[in-house]
Parts: structure tokens; sequence; C-alpha cells
């Protein structure tokens, strides 16, 4: 019974994930026909169900076509956490980045902690995870090779030393990393241009700056149909949830 | 008595709990008569709910748009001893379509329970006539209808009014094919006032955008929409108070909602075919080259500035790739743009810094650096050039290196986004984002080696204090195995594998065991007959050991050994 149970759950699995590549080539003829509003629906419709990196992609590729910068930054950036080394990715962000409006200069960190925050972005949780476990598989190896005599001493310890701290640092950077996924939400400025407020209440006096489509901002707080934002160089204020799209 | 009475209460005061806990649901609007362009309030309220309702307004999407909201409200009433609380939900909502409009039935959602509120009939009037308008409307005035590719437009908002109002908020108009900037900051609109046909308006500009085309063909801009909390003068009996004196204390402000006109800007190609070395550079421009000093010596670097100015599109475009002498090693430009708006016109200055190392000594020419341009202005193509310049470098110290290969950067055409990813096979299930089966495994692998010399040891141990259990147990297998080996002495042999078998399977320690110890040691253990023909056997073998030409066979001796140790065993 539970054999067929498992057998019919892998069936439906392998049945849904053809589907949903059926449905990404279909999207994909869409694109080429210069059909991008058809082709972002079908990609969405994708997305609702299952996340891929080359789906947010594809779409942030749609979205731009279509004119909508807001929505293809979002794409990408999604794209962007599924896959952080991929080279496309980074090359139509970093151009699209070029059309938004705002420039906003952070205010200049340690070069250390620019250093860290780099090799932060580069990875997924999975990745440092991934390596946290080689080291410690690294380690129990050395430990195995001491155990049995292969190794003097003398190795054990430097070789060990030198893991534990590698597998201390890429510990805390996956906790780091598990924080700012957890903690921190980040969201794309989706109108041409929007007017962020002092508080949550639509009044003309309010308006404290500016910002355009594309930018991207820190979610900080939330109320029913609106949001608090901060910008990367501190500017904070409050604009309409329904202006952003969350990352 | 008192049970009688506790009696009535109980169900009295269930009923009274239960009708306090009874949760309603209801929608209304405050205005069922409105004018298209006037935005009114649609409330949900839960009455009696222990949570905020949780409401799709999906349904609403195809007559009306949500201006905003949801605002939410929290109210707790106590009415002769009944507390009474209100939740609510509010939307600003405006009517997309004239004639009666309905408000269709709507899920909420509060705890666990659905409920649904009633439907709501609205009328929209056809808006409320031209004099209305004409009192409150935004003007979309491009500077021109007509530009070519990348030369500027410029459009202005303009909010007119004849009554007192507030902007309480700006929807800006979104242009593809356009790159914008803005010309006039956030703020809060200021009024001026001014006279159309000879009737008074108050004017704010609420938005000004500075457009450059990228593309060619009809363009459309779409409207900029605004909000606005209308002072209206109630309509009031006349009595004591009717005096302009009271005027302001009977003003009420309603919301209005006001759209300008959609723009199309039509943009046209240039007159004539663009020049080669065109590189999209459209209005009026200078540029300028120096260097940081004219003498140096040999891999000594010096920085080549270019300053281009004027008014246009500048940053949209590239200068020209700059012919650079031989024996001139050239880093690629860092460049910077400072801006600047005058009369609405983005003007500025663009630097590009060269660095140059000229790997050897002579006099290097730098040839002027041409910049095309189309002027909007003349309706035509001109090309400007810079100074040429000259570089007089000296041996130095430095060993020169002459015959170094200057690499030229690949240059692009054009900037564009890469092609989508078609990989028809990618893994699209719902199993992405799962734990990964390497990353899993790395740590369980890890776990295992840890651990594996702590279950060495503990597997060793064992072993080792169960040798002889196990080997009693194994001895009649051990015994059958060894007695098929062979020997040159196979009576010794089989006499060796019988004493061991007894001492592994009765754990004696001593090694020199005889047919009267293994007697005396199994009187006890085995049945009469089964130890006559051991100690016989035993006998046999010791005695033909020493006298080789015995009477039995050892073929015979074997197999009444395999089959006697056989009984024994299941006797042992």
């Amino acid at each position: 019974m539970m054999n067929k149970i498992l057998f019919i759950a892998a069936s439906l699995n392998i049945i849904i994930a053809q589907n949903y590549n059926e449905l990404f080539r279909i999207a994909n003829n869409h694109y080429n026909a210069d059909d991008f509003t058809q082709a972002i629906s079908s990609y969405e419709e994708i997305l609702a169900r299952v996340e891929h990196e080359d789906v947010y992609y594809n779409l942030g590729n749609a979205y731009y076509r279509n004119g909508d910068i807001g929505n293809s930054i979002w794409a990408f950036e999604k794209a962007k956490i599924l896959d952080p080394r991929d080279l496309d990715i980074d090359f139509n962000l970093h151009y699209l980045k070029t059309l938004v409006r705002d420039r906003i200069i952070p205010p200049d960190d340690l070069y250390i902690l620019s250093l860290y925050n780099a090799m932060i972005e580069k990875f997924t949780l999975f990745d440092l995870l991934g390596m946290v476990g080689i080291f410690f598989l690294l380690f129990g190896m050395i430990y195995i090779m001491n155990y049995f005599s292969i190794i003097t001493n003398r190795v054990n310890s430097f070789l060990g030393y030198m893991l534990f701290a590698f597998i201390f640092i890429f510990s805390w950077m996956g906790f780091d990393k598990y924080w700012s996924i957890s903690d921190r939400s980040y969201a794309v400025i989706l109108p041409t241009a929007i007017d962020v407020r002092s508080a949550p209440i639509m009044r003309g006096e309010n308006v404290v700056f500016r910002i355009h489509e594309g930018t991207k901002v820190e979610i900080q707080d939330s109320q029913i149909g609106w949001s608090e934002i901060i910008l990367l160089d501190g500017k904070k204020g409050w604009i309409p949830a329904n202006k952003l799209r969350e990352i | 008595m008192y049970t009688g009475i506790l009696k009535k209460l109980i169900p009295l005061f269930a009923m009274s709990i239960y009708l306090q806990a009874q949760v309603s649901v209801s929608a209304s609007v405050d205005a069922n008569n409105i004018s298209k362009s006037e935005t009114f309030g649609f409330k949900i309220i839960a009455t009696n709910a222990d949570e905020s309702p949780s409401v799709d307004i999906s349904p609403l999407s195809t007559n009306f748009r949500v201006i905003s909201g949801p605002a939410q409200q929290t109210n707790i009433q106590w009415i002769n001893g009944a507390m009474t609380s209100t939740r609510s939900l509010t939307w600003t909502l405006l009517a997309m379509k004239n004639g009666k409009l309905n408000i269709p039935s709507m899920n909420v959602r509060v705890g666990n329970k659905n409920y649904k509120t009633n439907p709501i009939g609205i009328v929209v009037e056809k808006g409320l006539g031209k004099a209305q308008v004409a009192n409150l409307f935004i003007e979309a005035k491009p500077d021109k209808e007509q530009i070519h590719l990348g030369e500027q437009v410029t459009i202005t908002y303009r909010l007119f009014t004849r009554t007192n109002l507030s902007v309480e908020s700006i929807e800006y108009p979104k242009s593809i094919g356009f790159w914008s900037e803005d010309l006039l900051p956030a703020r809060t609109a200021r009024f001026n006032n001014t006279q159309i046909n000879g009737i008074n308006y108050k004017v704010a500009t609420l938005y000004k955008s500075a457009m450059f085309p990228t593309q060619i063909g009809k363009l459309r801009i779409s409207p900029m929409t605004a909000i606005c909390n209308v002072e209206v003068s109630q309509r009031k009996r006349r009595g004591v108070f009717d005096d302009p004196f009271f005027n302001s204390m009977f003003k009420e402000t309603q919301r209005k909602f006001i759209e300008s006109d959609t723009l199309t800007i039509n943009v046209v190609p240039y007159p004539e075919s663009p020049p080669v070395d065109f590189t999209g550079a459209v209005g009026s421009f200078t540029i300028n080259t120096w260097i940081d000093t004219p003498q140096v010596s040999v891999n000594e670097a010096v920085s080549l500035h270019v300053l281009l100015q004027g008014t246009g599109n500048l940053n949209q475009f590239k200068i020209n790739q700059i012919d650079f002498p031989q024996n001139m090693e050239v880093f690629p430009p860092t460049s910077s743009f400072k801006r600047d708006e005058f009369r609405d016109q983005i003007t500025g200055e663009q630097k590009f810094e060269y660095i140059l190392i000229p790997r050897q000594a002579g006099s290097y020419n730098i040839k002027s650096i041409p910049l095309t341009y189309f002027d909007p202005a003349l309706d035509q193509f001109l090309t400007i050039k810079s100074q040429p310049l000259v570089l007089t470098v000296s041996p130095g110290d430095g060993i020169a290196i002459n015959n170094k290969k200057i690499k030229e950067d690949v240059d692009l055409i054009a900037n564009d986004i890469r092609y989508i990813k078609t990989d028809p096979h990618i893994k699209l299930n719902p199993t992405n984002g799962v734990f990964p089966l390497w990353v899993l495994s790395s740590y369980i692998i890890s776990m295992g080696l840890f651990m594996f010399p702590t279950v060495f040891m503990r597997i060793n141990r064992y072993r080792d204090n169960s040798f002889d259990f196990r080997a009693n147990r194994a001895a009649l297998r051990a015994a059958l195995k060894d007695i098929n080996k062979d020997s040159s002495d196979p009576f010794a042999h089989t006499s060796f594998v019988m004493y061991k078998y007894f001492k592994t399977k009765l754990y004696l320690r001593s090694d020199n065991l005889d047919p009267l110890i293994l007697e005396n040691i199994l009187k006890s253990k085995l049945p009469p007959e089964l130890l006559d023909k051991t100690i016989s056997l035993a006998k046999i073998c010791d005695a033909s050991r020493f006298s080789p030409n015995s009477t039995k066979k050892i073929n015979d001796i074997i197999s009444e050994f395999k089959k006697l140790l056989t009984d024994i065993d299941k006797i042992l």
C-alpha cells in the first residue's frame, strides 16, 4: 500500500514537472513571438507554484521588453537570490539598474565589510551550509587519519585549527545570511515615481521625498495598506503597499 | 427555590453570551449617488469579531478603481452594560463607468469563518458638467509635440482650481520609450494666481519632467492623476449664521479624483542619415581635452581629461573611440556627470579621464577628438573637435618596452539585456528549495566519521570480550573445517582437532589433554555411550600416532570423528 502511494506521488510529481516544463516552453515561444504580455502571464503562472531562477530570469526579460522596469528588476532580484553567481542575471540586473533614475549612494563601508557583504551576496544559504558540511567532512577525515596514526599530531593540530576557523567563519556567514533572509525584506518600487510620506496617511503636506521605478528599498515596518521603507542612504518614509513588490 | 431560579437564568445568560458573541458582517458606502470624478468610501464592518476581517476585493476591479485603503478602525461601545465591538476596513474607490453600478457581495473571512456582505447599488452620473470640470483640472503640456530621437521634451503638469483644496496624493505618469529626469523636486503644491479667459484660477505646478525619447514612433504618456480634498460650501437654510463671517465654519471637504489628458509625442527620425561617427548625442555641446603635464618619462602615467559641456542628452551617449598613438598603454576611462538645470533644459558637464602610460620615449601627438551631434535648433548634424595635444616623453630611468602589443577594448555597438534561458529540461517541480541532498549527506557522513573511532573501539572491545564465547559457538564448525585439511600425520591432526574442539567447547585452560583427562572432564557431561566412543577414538588416534601401522583406516576415523562431534555438540 505504502509503495503504491509513493509510486503515485512520484508519478504525479513527474507529471506536474512535465506540465511546468511545457508551460515554460510555451512561455518562451510567446517571448520569441514578441507576445510579452502572454509570456509574462505564463511565467507568473509557473512561479505561482514553483520557483526557478531561469523562469524568474525570463520573466525579467519579458517585463523589460514590455517596458516595465520595476517588475523586471524585481524578477532579476528574485533570480539572483536563487542563483547569485549566474553571469547573465548579473549582467541584466546591472544593465537595468542603469535605467533606474534614483542614484542612491550608500555610506562607505570598511573594505573588509564590503568584501564580507560581497561574499555573502555571492552564496546562497544552502551553499554556505554545504561548505560548512564539507569542512566538517574534512575535519572528520583528519580526525580518523589521526586516530589511525596516518598523520602526526602536529599536522592534525594545524589542519584541525584551520578547518575549525573555516567552519566558524562560514557558519557565521550562514547565520548572517539566514537572518538577512528571515528578518529583512526588500522590495522594488513599481510606479514611474512615487511620493514617500512621513506617516502612513495620504496628505499633501507630508511628502518627504520622491523615488522612482526600479529603486530597491528595504521594508522596515508594515501597516494595513502601507509599508515603511528605508533607502540605502538612510532616507525613510511610508508608501502605499501596492506600489512596491516584495522580493 | 434557588435551583429553579438558576435553571431560568442559565439559558438567559447563555443566550446573552451567544447574542453578544455572534459575528455579523456588513458593507456600506458613504454615498450612493456620485459623479464620475468623485471618490467614495466603501466600508466593511465586522461586529463582535475578535480579529480584523480579511477581504478579497478583486471583484471590485471590473467597475471601480481603488484609490487608497484599506484603512483599519476598531470601535468598542458599552450600551446598558452590553459591549459591542466593531472592526472596519475602509477603501476609497473611484467609479470607472457611468450608470448604475453594482458592488457585488464580497467574501469576508473573520477567524475561521467566511461571511458574505450585502451587494450595494451605486448610481454614477456622467460627471458634474463642464462647470465642475473647469473649476478643477490638471493640464499636461509638452513644450514640443514632435521631436527627434534623443531630443528633450519638457512636460509640465499644472493643477488649476477655483476653489480651495489640498492635494492628497499624485500618481505620476508612466512613459514607455523615454528616459526621463525630474525637473521639480517633491514638495507641497504652491499655488499662484492666474487668469484664463478672464476667469481667476489658482495654479500649482505638480510635476515637471525632461523626457528623452529612446525610440521612434508615436509614444504615449499615460495621464497623471491626483486626489484632492476640495472645499465645498454646504447648502444651509437661511438663519442667524447665514453671514459671510461664518462661511468658513460651514464648509466641508470632498475628495475629488482628477486626471490629465493622455499625451502622444511624435518622435521622428533625423532629417538626414546620421554620420558614421554619430553616437546618439542630441543637443548643443562643446568638447575640450587636456593632459596633466605635457612632459613625462617613459612608463610614467599621465591623465588625459575629456570634458563635454552643453545642453541635451548628456550621460546617454558615449564619445568616439580615441585613436591613441602606438607604444602608449591606455586604461579604460572613468567618467563623471554633473547635472545642472537651466530654464528646464538639462545642461551639465561630463568628464572622462583616461590613464595613459607611454612605453617609449619620443613626442606623441594625441589627435583631436571629434564629437558629432544632432542640433535640433538647426535641424542638422554638426561635428566639433577638441584641440590636438602633444606629449613629450623622456627616456627616464625605466626600461623601455618597445614591442609591447597594445590591446584594444571590444566596443559595444549598443546596450541590451541578454537573451532568455531556453533549457527545456530545467527541474520545475515543487521540491525546489528543499534541503539539497549533497548538503545533508555531507553532515551525515561527517557525523559518521566522528562517531567511527568510538564505534570501532566498542566493536573491538566486544570482539575481545566475546572471543571465547564465539569460539565456543563456532567450535564444531571450526573442527569440521580443520579435520578436512591435509596433514602429514592425519592421526595426530585428528587428535589435535579433537582436543582443540573440547578445549574450546568446555572453556579449558590447559593445552595438555589426553584420553584420561578427557574422560574425567566429560564423565559428567556426556552419556556413557558417547563418552566411550570419544575416549576410544582419542585412544586410537594417540596410539596410531606412535604406531603408524594401525588397523583402522584414517578415512573411517575421520568420518566417525565428524559424526561423533556432531552428536556431542548437540549435548554440550
